[in-house]
């Protein structure tokens, strides 16, 4: 799932993005993936135009997360060519249980879609929830996606109070994560983030505008710039 | 570093895998091994896997899992080839999967 998301992001900031995340072999949408972000990000559009994304370029994507969306980007392939959405299938487990349900019959489902995508994770893990539920979901949600060979991308807020214990099976189940987090130094009065796989250094930059729409631009650091920095 | 173990891990597995297919057991050296790397856990999935406790579901759908707690002994039932097997329609496969383990 790192390469959908990598071709988003290239596609949305109209910059190439040099190098990858280690997702070689792993299918056409790359290794399962976690997505870490806070809710005001606005982390449900890009999840939903990374969605449309891989219904355009490999077909069938389930999308499920506790509730309906309610606003969608008014940008990317989904605004280009409404057909897409229609290999956009939307499920809405209300719970833990039924998410576990739907992911214990997935092996049911003919054709098999060639992605997964849980968007709000966190919202199934209570406070109540133990570790062990954590690791019980990502396990059950892994092993279903091995079974029917498909991609995998689960968005999650990772600072809901409550749930440390079930978040740390999370990120241990999902070595591969895309943090997203506000910038502290931010230019103007808009909403603005830094996005990036796991690695120190910030490799884009999201921008809320104010209709809304979102805005994706490559991280520009002085090593760029510079013609001694080696790679 | 943090891939080190696993490494190590599997490539016993499947020397064990490989040795028990030529000669039908385990031996001394990688009993020493597997006591090496998982300590008195192995002893606990040796015996689960003598005992023939776990068991390997199947259905026609191709999805599959395996009944038995000690994943250590999941593994090695693998490579010795000594687990039950069982065959369920996909809607037991389903409930499997769901039930909780108390």
């Amino acid at each position: 799932m790192s390469l959908t998301l990598l071709r988003l992001l290239r596609e949305l900031s109209g910059a190439p993005e040099p190098g990858d995340v280690g997702a070689a072999g792993c299918g056409p949408h790359g290794p399962p993936a976690l997505v870490l972000a806070s809710p005001e990000c606005g982390i449900s559009g890009l999840m939903f135009m990374a969605a449309a994304l891989a219904a355009e370029e490999e077909g069938a994507v389930l999308y499920l997360c506790p509730q309906p969306l309610q606003t969608v980007p008014n940008m990317g392939r989904a605004a280009r060519d409404p057909l897409v959405l229609k290999q956009i299938r939307f499920v809405y487990p209300p719970s833990m249980k039924d998410l576990l349900q739907f992911f214990s019959s997935l092996h049911l489902m003919s054709p098999p879609p060639s992605l997964i995508m849980v968007d709000g994770l966190e919202r199934y893990l209570p406070p109540t929830c133990s570790l062990q539920d954590g690791a019980r979901i990502c396990a059950l949600m892994l092993d279903s996606v091995s079974h029917l060979g498909c991609g995998l991308l689960v968005s999650a807020a990772p600072s809901s109070e409550g749930t440390d214990g079930a978040f740390l099976a999370v990120e241990r189940y999902f070595p591969n994560q895309f943090v997203v987090y506000h910038d502290l130094c931010p230019e103007g009065k808009k909403q603005t983030f830094k996005m990036s796989f796991m690695s120190p250094r910030p490799r884009w930059n999201l921008r809320i505008k104010e209709d809304g729409s979102l805005g994706v631009s490559p991280c520009i650091t002085v090593e760029d710039h510079s013609p001694n920095v080696q790679n | 570093m943090e891939l080190t173990l696993p490494s190590v891990a599997e490539e016993l597995l499947r020397e064990i895998k490989r040795n028990f297919q030529e000669t039908s057991q385990i031996s001394d050296e990688h009993l020493l091994g597997l006591k090496f790397i998982f300590g008195p856990t192995a002893l606990h999935a040796l015996d689960l896997v003598d005992q023939r406790s776990v068991t390997h579901v199947t259905s026609p759908s191709g999805r599959s899992t395996f009944q038995c707690k000690h994943i250590l002994a999941v593994y090695l039932s693998q490579a010795v080839r000594c687990c039950q097997d069982l065959s369920v329609s996909d809607k037991q496969m389903s409930e499997i999967l769901l039930a909780k383990e108390d």
